[in-house]
């Protein structure tokens, strides 16, 4: 029963990795839309989110499954906890996805034109972005403790952009960029920087649990930067089966992420599955 | 090296433990157990079979005593006084640590005998007052409403789960300090589990419960402490390697071994 048990936590798991690089190469899909005024691609981009929707909400629905079922405790009790957390945040992200999706429909429907600052301070947003979502997933799947500080500097990044993006916005004459009919048009288009800030920050509000599925303890993110890697390492508390997976098997439910997004340790572990793959 | 978390402090504790170490014979069955048992708390001990948590139950209330060439080494006290010292009465010592176990065993005798039984023995005489002590035991026992119209009933008439709580009401007759309940749930139905541990949490306040469970929810559900025993190596004896509060064992508990063993995927 247990080896069943062992086997449906490691799943729920995989699906839950799988979903997030789901919203990834959907994230990539909807801002490439939204630059390049791709229209059949922003509704690509809209279905997929809806299709990550029914997958978070079965996800969620093994993991009460399993809840009710099997009776959980310790390790598996706080990896279920996990995987639910992550769940909420990934639907919430994919809703964000969603957005700037239908902004980009919006955008060519409305024929908006935006100067090229703001795109190209967009498309900056949206690489840091990435480098977030690559290092949240990172985290996830290496169980990286110590991934988490530098987590907060990406976000730092991102917010550095976003406030670059509005302060651009705010500095142009609103006459310069729309007239009176499509100025609501055209806030809805640039909300998509907000967006963006607002998925780098649930990604790592996601992968920061990490720490109470490795530590048992609640930490908020001021308390994770002060902590130093060792003091952080002495916290880890034994865990089971579906915590402690092979980093590698893992990964393959990552493994369309580009590695120059995901940075150093899975990067490694995605060219050595790519590697594997091809001696097979 | 045994694992503590917030275990209770010897202050608070009804019994307390030091150094133990038991023999059956030649085989040293436990050894080194150190621990506090929290007065008026429900405690429940779980390992695998042949842990000892049993054994070292029985040593609570001097079971063991009546195996032959059994022995122990180190100290147990019962509020502050040697369990094991010399000139303690072990029949006076079992009226205050009571124990119930596995298999409901009352006496051939009717609802009211197996209760007024033990107040008996001590010299209660008057009919009024065995009438007052059976019904206020049968009432904590949660048993009176089910047989108060049929206390001349035979005990082993009623189900297996009645049975079980007679055999409590039996022991709360004689209003011990400490009760020790070796698998009381293993042999009875779901409903009546249901109903042995409601009663458990009841007279938690006011009397102090220790538990040997093989059932993890169990020890979950209604235990405020928990203490896992293992032997590792066949032979080898056992000892206590995780003591602490039961919501912490059971969420996040310290040593590996302790995570295996309750999340099922020990050996």
């Amino acid at each position: 029963m247990r080896k069943l048990f062992s086997r449906q936590l490691i799943e729920a798991r995989h699906e839950m990795l799988s979903i997030f690089e789901a919203i990834d190469l959907t994230l990539h899909d909807a801002v490439n839309a939204f630059v390049t005024d791709d229209k059949e691609l922003a509704k690509r981009a809209q279905r997929a989110t809806l299709a990550i929707d029914a997958r978070s909400v079965n996800l969620e629905a093994v993991c009460y499954n399993l809840i009710a079922t099997q009776s959980p405790v310790a390790s598996d009790f706080r990896l279920l906890q996990t995987i639910i957390y992550v769940n909420f945040n990934l639907q919430r992200m994919s809703e964000k996805v969603r957005s700037i999706a239908r902004a980009a429909k919006h955008k060519v429907n409305n024929d908006i034109e935006l100067p090229a600052e703001l795109v190209d301070l967009i498309q900056r947003e949206s690489k840091c972005v990435y480098r977030v979502l690559g290092a949240s997933a990172s985290t996830l799947v290496n169980n990286d403790l110590a991934a988490m500080t530098d987590l907060v500097q990406r976000d730092d990044e991102v917010h550095e952009v976003y406030e670059r993006f509005f302060r651009a916005y705010n500095r142009m004459d609103a006459e310069e960029l729309a007239d009176d009919a499509s100025l609501d048009d055209l806030r809805r288009v640039i909300m998509v920087s907000r967006y963006l800030d607002r998925i780098a920050a649930i990604s790592i509000d996601a992968a920061f649990r990490i720490a109470f599925l490795l530590t048992g303890q609640r930490w908020s993110a001021a308390d994770l930067i002060e902590t130093d890697e060792d003091e952080l390492e002495s916290m880890r508390i034994p865990s089971g089966e579906g915590v402690t997976l092979d980093p590698v098997r893992d990964a393959r439910a990552v493994a369309s992420l580009a590695p120059d997004e995901v940075g150093g340790k899975l990067a490694s572990l995605i060219r050595e599955i790519e590697t594997e793959d091809g001696d097979e | 090296m045994t694992v503590y978390r917030n275990a209770p402090e010897a202050a608070q504790s009804a019994i307390t433990v030091s150094d133990f170490n038991f023999w059956y014979g030649d085989f040293h069955a436990l050894t080194d157990v150190d621990l506090n048992i929290a007065k008026n708390k429900i405690t429940a001990f779980i390992g695998p079979s042949g842990c000892g948590k049993s054994t070292f139950l029985r040593c609570m209330n001097r079971m063991n005593d009546l195996i032959e060439g059994t022995r122990i080494e180190g100290a147990m006290q019962l509020d502050g006084s040697d369990i094991y010292a010399e000139g303690v009465d072990p029949v006076d010592l079992r009226r205050r640590v009571g124990m119930i176990f596995q298999q409901p065993n009352p006496f051939p005798k009717s609802i009211y005998e197996n209760v007024a039984f033990g107040p008996r023995l001590q010299g209660v005489t008057s009919k009024s007052d065995l009438d007052d002590i059976v019904e206020e035991s049968l009432k904590r026992a949660n048993l009176w409403k089910e047989v108060s119209k049929q206390l001349s009933k035979d005990g082993l008439a009623l189900s297996g789960g009645q049975q079980q709580r007679l055999c409590i009401a039996r022991v709360l007759a004689v209003q011990p300090d400490v009760l020790l309940m070796d698998e009381p749930c293993s042999a009875i139905d779901p409903t009546s589990v249901q109903k042995v541990e409601d009663l458990m949490v009841e007279l938690a306040p006011e009397m102090t419960i220790i538990i040997v469970t093989h059932n993890m929810q169990q020890a979950a559900r209604i235990s405020d402490y928990t203490a896992f025993f293992l032997q590792e190596v066949a032979g080898e004896p056992a000892t206590l390697i995780e003591y602490g509060r039961t919501d912490d064992i059971f969420t996040t508990p310290m040593d590996k071994r302790t995570e295996d063993y309750i999340t099922g995927r020990f050996g």
